[in-house]
């Protein structure tokens, strides 16, 4: 029962959307060229799935979007881990990479065109760069935020710092590596979509803009839509796995529940 | 076996200040009886446990002591890992191809957690989280356990008993260890051999009979015992 009330609360406002595009488009007052009618978009979302239009074009950008955001992880993995074995190494590079976290990744696309051409490398790099920040940060936090008192029971077992690290300091930080995650995959999901618009020949982003240069504006709204459904379920997925994470850590994740 | 701690000597600088927690402390036991270190708090009490254990650095003095897998410390928060259910905590030191399924369930059963194995720490109360923290330290079979005033946190009635569920896992195991109170009458009931502890040292030792079973508070010994140290605090604060 609450689980009905709770969909239907999350669908109120977005069929209240949906009511009030459709008033504006009986109304008349802009083409359909410049808003297409819902029903209109619908069908044509219909008919692109039908036909593996659209599909195709979804599979190309998530295909990126995972093969980047695996990239930031295990990179993210790896730095982590440089940095609690060898924590002298670290001044090396934080300041660095503290730079290079406020250069906004799509703004490097230029470059990369002119250095890598328009192939997959840089927009594989463009999903690095978006998404290793909000992974690394909050693998750092949560790794290096262990209670000092849990460590000292590693210690006091004869733990190997490996062992500390592997068997106290990354189940502990679990739940907030997969904030970072999340937030991670939706910055991705962004940043590519961004990229395909720039310099590509496929994917959602490319697909989007390709429609309004064929002024199928039906097509650029769907496309839209889809984009925010798959962020959408992405989250939720993500929320769902962060929640199992964290479940026996005394009701934490209890506000934001949906 | 017999330990000892010779001249012990513990500096701490803050800010660019030397303060001198310990200083030249002796203290010598055997490791299957229970030594109880009793002292005001900020004497010292948890810096010599870390040491003792490893955890801490010294500045001098020799230690004789059992080390690594032989010593096992109970802190004085439970400090369980809160994704681990009950039986992978108390497991959490021990090789998975070294953990005797059954020794467990009994260790489990012996702290009175039965039932409980498949529970995590925010499903515990305090003093459950308190019982699996010392079956943790029990699970490594040490020789000697330090124990750092585990039960400080807990209300009268769970720290009573615990203290009897010690004395209980004492007698079984004979497995002794240091303890470390605040506590005068924590002190009486579970120690052989009670070592004051002010100024850095152990400035006074009591060795009594071993006891048959519970020790009781209210009998004359242990009430001029209580004076005697009482007296001896008063002593060291002036
Ligand atoms: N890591 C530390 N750095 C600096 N001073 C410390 C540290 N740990 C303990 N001390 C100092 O050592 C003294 C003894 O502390 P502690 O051993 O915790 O006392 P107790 O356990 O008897 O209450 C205190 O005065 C405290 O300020
Ligand atoms: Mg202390």
């Amino acid at each position: 029962m609450k689980v009905y009330k709770n969909i239907l609360k999350a669908l109120a406002v977005p069929a209240a959307i949906l009511l009030l595009w459709w008033l504006i488009c009986r109304t008349g007052i802009w083409s359909s060229y410049v808003l297409p009618s819902p029903g209109k978009v619908f069908f044509t979302l219909v008919n692109m799935l039908g036909s593996g239009e659209l599909s195709t074009h979804i599979l190309i950008s998530l295909r990126r979007v995972c093969i980047g955001f695996s990239v930031s992880c295990i990179l993210t993995f790896i730095l982590t881990v440089a940095a609690a074995l060898f924590p002298k190494a670290v001044p090396f590079y934080s300041h660095l990479l503290n730079a290079v976290r406020h250069i906004p990744p799509i703004s490097l696309i230029p470059l990369f065109i002119l250095w890598f051409g328009i192939g997959e490398l840089p927009k594989i790099i463009v999903i690095v760069l978006a998404s290793i920040f909000p992974v690394l940060l909050n693998t750092e936090s949560g790794i290096f935020g262990c209670d000092e008192g849990l460590i000292e029971v590693g210690k006091m077992l004869g733990f190997s710092k490996s062992r500390i690290f592997f068997r106290i300091m990354l189940p502990n930080a679990a739940p907030g590596i997969l904030v970072g995650i999340r937030l991670g995959l939706g910055y991705a999901w962004r940043a590519i979509v961004g990229a395909e618009m720039i310099a590509a020949t496929a994917g959602i982003g490319y697909f989007i803009l390709d429609s309004q240069t064929l002024s199928r504006t039906d097509k650029v709204i769907a496309g839209i839509i889809v984009i925010g459904l798959i962020g959408l379920i992405t989250d939720r997925l993500c929320f769902l796995l962060e929640k199992y994470a964290s479940r026996n850590r005394g009701g934490k994740v209890k506000n934001g529940e949906v | 076996m017999k330990y000892e701690i010779k001249n012990l000597t513990k500096n701490f600088i803050i800010n660019g200040r030397t303060h001198e927690v310990i200083r030249n402390l002796n203290l010598s036991g055997d490791t299957d009886e229970i030594t109880v270190i009793l002292g005001k708090s900020g004497c010292g009490k948890t810096t010599l446990l870390k040491i003792l254990c490893g955890l801490e650095s010294h500045d001098s003095g020799e230690l004789i002591f059992p080390k690594g897998k032989n010593l096992s410390m109970v802190f004085q928060e439970p400090r369980l890992m809160p994704w681990l259910n009950t039986f992978k905590n108390i497991t959490l030191g021990l090789e998975k191809s070294d953990i005797d399924k059954n020794k467990i369930l009994s260790l489990i059963e012996l702290v009175g957690l039965k039932g409980f194995e498949e529970a995590f720490p925010s499903q515990l109360s305090g003093g459950m989280q308190h019982r699996a923290a010392l079956a943790r330290a029990l699970a490594c079979e040490p020789e000697m356990i330090l124990m750092d005033e585990p039960f400080s946190a807990l209300d009268y009635f769970t720290r009573a008993a615990m203290q009897k569920e010690l004395l209980l896992i004492h007698e079984k195991t004979r497995m002794g260890g240091i303890f470390v109170t605040h506590n005068i009458d924590e002190a009486l009931l579970l120690g052989d051999h009670i070592c004051i502890m002010a100024d850095g040292k152990i400035s006074h030792e009591i060795f009594r009979e071993p006891s048959e079973g519970m020790r009781d508070l209210l009998d004359e010994k242990t009430i001029a015992l209580k004076q005697t140290i009482l007296s001896e605090f008063e002593r060291t604060i002036q």
